[in-house]
């Protein structure tokens, strides 16, 4: 295989080898992943035959994690050392927590990092961490399916999760030695699940309410680019929370004590979540709960008082469909569907209560609790490369408001919400004091105007600003965010052209230095395995800045460069394709370097043609006028 | 811009550059650039030509958002020839007494009986004036002359003055709704 990718440079013949892709739905309750078999979409299934992976994880002090079923058995037996729904505490800090944490039998740790952790008889582990043992799980079924390793993974993440939310869960990916190919919105995975189907021209709604989250999307599909108009949310709404609602209900009806310990818990939580399933079926459902006595009480819960323990849930949903309408600046009578998706939408209240709100049809045909992961899966194949002729588009959003910290604690918005990904903006600052060389911005995310109402990101620290007398200087700070939803922020002092260094401290996120430690936690020989594992990066990056500089040269070679430009771009590509024998990162990394360098011009001269040639046609039209 | 991938906003969709913009072709060509330029086509490419493709995406978002709105695109407009309004220049006084009547009647609206309605009133009232200013900013700027080039800057701000309005009612409207 090896030699004959070597022998036919990418993309070239339209024939190459199909790249291993997945698609990860990192749900709150259960997961999945999905891949293209035989072209087609599908979920993968367990040795049982199961596609859900429940997200549940069991520490233990004798053995390496348990994942799935096996540690959702044990949440009665061990509740401390048995995790769910971790998916609510990603890029989250103890504070956020501490709201629900009253009714989770978890020990919070107390530490100076924003990240929350829990204790465990494993040690102290923080969601990213136990979100990457679920990824690993996912990672390996679609291997062992596909045969190989995996080339890139989509992972999906609600539409409405923030910025230390996002980079939570891409922290987790690399614990797990995943290649992201893309953060994908899950309204947005659903509706290419359904959109592929359907060839559905027009405005539709996504309504997304799973475990633990809520999302609303427009979409418009058109000439096969999906365009999000606007999403909303809550990212701590969903079905836990109607499980909680009955839980309490029957607390108070069986006249249990007011804090049952995390064993009865965890059970009466089993308990309530079943009756939900079962009054999606029927009118009634009969619960039994053996109290901490022994006794047994028993009760029986209508679909009807169901309906009004959940209602203010489900209404709760409906101001955030209000805002995305107005947002995306369309009313109802624009939108032709509803998308349901997430397990929560099977419950037959909310299908009543947002088809009366959306007054529209409901689209339930791919099963809910699969739709992400297929869409999730679609997207994964084309982004790995295999669909070279796709004409399939996504354009997302950035869900909330970007700003920055200005003085009495205001906030300056930089980029609005809804605005397309990716997006940048550029600001300029300047010194207040002689001499001074450094700066702080402090980057917020949110829609109200004091800093203390909206989430804190990250503070981000400017160095090597060249000393100057007060106001000379102009710092320009670009904050960017990429299609994955992720910032980024660069600075640059303007009368001198000096980059300047920047620190980041995130809010309630790990720092890079907490991902190698971690890292190199999880390998055994570590020293070595890093070297290792830096080796292959290296080599990959190598393979592929070979593969697209060949091709480059192949393709505009002769048109865009002189002889001379040509001769020291080859150059340096035979210097990288030497590098590659070498064992050594460090010495495959310069000759990469070098030979960006030399190819930069290249480069936005091809990116600047493609462009010309989208547009060629309309260009010779207006010379014609 | 940054780059010298195009001139202008409009050079980058070949657009004529004019406020008025012909919205079915500029998310046309929009679509025709995101095909050719978007990172989703460019995840198995060098780093280089994904930066290049980052940022020249970005570059084409903010132009399309900035030529599709049709307040941010008069500012552009104004911008590309040096014409920004100063915001404390003087304003019209007759357009200035009908927004604080607007605003009045905006008020009120908090003891009506009858919100809804009034609300939807005053916004069918805005939604026509803020057409009529749109339609006179072209028309000036449009011309091509040095003096109604500052005409349509005093008609800018104005453009802002009801845009600002009906954010307001649209608050409003949400809130009334849920």
């Amino acid at each position: 295989m090896a030699l004959y990718q070597i022998n036919e440079p990418e993309g070239q013949q339209g024939q190459t080898e199909q790249r291993r892709a997945a698609g990860i739905d990192l749900g709150t309750t259960n997961s999945l992943v999905a891949t293209m078999i035989n072209g087609e979409a599908q979920t993968l299934p367990d040795n049982q035959g199961g596609h859900l992976l429940p997200s549940v994880v069991r520490y233990s002090d004798r053995q390496s994690p348990i994942v799935g079923f096996d540690a959702k058995n044990s949440a009665f037996d061990d509740p401390l050392n048995t995790l769910v729904s971790v998916k609510r505490f990603m890029g989250r800090g103890l504070s956020d927590i501490q709201k629900v944490a009253d009714q989770l039998p978890y020990e919070f740790v107390n530490n100076d990092s924003g990240v929350a952790r829990i204790h465990t008889v494993a040690g102290d582990v923080s969601a990213v961490e136990v979100s990457a043992e679920i990824l690993k799980i996912l990672k390996d079924r679609a291997e062992k399916c596909l045969g190989g390793e995996l080339y890139g993974v989509v992972i999906t993440v609600p539409a409405y999760f923030d910025d230390a939310q996002r980079q939570a869960t891409k922290d987790a990916a690399r614990l797990a030695g995943i290649n992201v190919l893309r953060l994908l919105n899950e309204p947005t995975a659903a509706a290419v699940s359904y959109g592929l189907d359907n060839k559905a021209e027009g405005i539709h709604a996504v309504y997304d309410l799973g475990g633990g989250t809520f999302d609303i999307s427009i979409l418009r599909f058109s000439k096969g680019v999906f365009e999000v108009l606007a999403t909303a949310g809550d990212t701590a709404l969903g079905g836990d929370d109607m499980d909680r609602m009955i839980a309490e209900w029957i607390i108070q009806e069986a006249k249990l004590v007011d804090k049952p310990d995390p064993k009865l818990l965890r059970r009466i939580l089993s308990v309530a979540t079943k009756a939900k399933e079962e009054l999606t079926q029927s009118n009634s459902t009969v619960i039994d709960i053996q109290r901490a006595d022994g006794s047994v009480w028993h009760g029986q819960l209508t679909r009807e008082h169901l309906n009004t323990l959940i209602d203010p849930l489900i209404k709760r949903t409906l101001s955030p469909c209000q805002r995305v309408l107005r947002d995306a600046g369309i009313t109802k009578d624009d939108i032709k569907d509803v998308v349901m998706v997430g397990g929560a939408t099977r419950v037959p209240r909310v299908q009543e209560l947002v088809s009366r709100f959306f007054e529209c049809r409901l689209l339930e045909g791919i099963d809910p609790d699969r739709v992400v992961a297929i869409g999730a899966a679609i997207q994964a194949d084309i982004l790995a490369g295999n669909k070279p002729d796709n004409e399939m588009l996504l354009l997302d959003v950035i869900p909330l408001s970007l700003g920055i910290e200005t003085m009495g604690g205001l906030v300056e918005k930089i980029i609005p919400r809804n605005t397309s990904i990716p997006i940048m903006k550029a600001q300029e600052f300047t010194t207040y004091k002689d001499g001074q060389t450094a700066m702080m911005i402090h980057v917020v995310q949110g829609e109200r105007e004091l800093v203390s109402d909206c989430r804190s990101l990250a503070r981000f620290e400017l160095r090597g600003i060249p000393a100057m007398t007060a106001g000379a200087a102009r710092v320009q700070v670009t904050y960017q965010v990429d299609a994955d939803g992720l910032l980024n922020v660069s600075a640059q002092e303007l009368t001198s052209g000096v980059e300047s260094h920047i620190e980041i401290k995130p809010s309630y996120g790990l720092t890079e230095n907490e991902i190698e430690t971690m890292l190199r936690d999880s390998l055994s020989h570590a020293e070595e395995d890093m070297e290792n594992r830096q080796l292959k990066e290296q080599q990959v990056d190598a393979t592929r800045m070979i593969d697209a500089v060949e091709a480059a040269l192949a393709e505009d070679g002769t048109v865009l460069l002189d002889e001379q430009e040509r001769r020291d771009i080859e150059t340096a590509l035979e210097e990288v394709r030497k590098s590659r024998q070498a064992n050594d990162y460090r010495v495959i990394k310069q000759a990469l370097e070098r030979l960006e360098k030399v190819s930069a011009d290249f480069a936005a001269r091809r990116m600047n043609a493609s462009i010309k040639h989208a547009l060629s046609g309309h260009k010779m039209e207006e010379f014609s006028d | 811009m940054q780059s010298s991938f195009a001139k202008d906003y409009f050079d980058l969709f070949a657009l004529p550059v004019s406020y008025n913009v012909d919205g079915v072709l500029l998310a046309q060509r929009y679509r025709e650039l995101q095909h050719t330029i978007h990172p989703d086509k460019y995840t198995t490419s060098s780093d280089q030509d994904r930066r290049l493709s980052l940022q020249l995406t970005a570059q084409v978002n903010e132009a399309f958002q900035t030529l599709k709105n049709p307040i941010l695109r008069a500012k552009y407009l104004l911008q590309l020839h040096d014409a920004v309004p100063d915001d404390n220049a003087a304003m019209n006084p007759e357009f200035l007494g009908e927004q604080m009547e607007l605003r009045e009647r905006l008020a009120d609206i908090k003891d009506s009986q009858d919100k809804g309605n009034e609300l939807a009133r005053i916004s069918d009232d805005l939604d026509i004036r803020s057409r009529e200013i749109q339609e006179r900013f072209g028309r000036f700027f449009d011309s091509g002359k040095p003096d109604d080039l500052d005409s349509a800057g005093g008609i800018f701000l104005e453009m802002q003055f009801i845009d600002k309005l009906q954010r307001e009612i649209a608050e409003i409207e949400t809130e009334l709704s849920i």
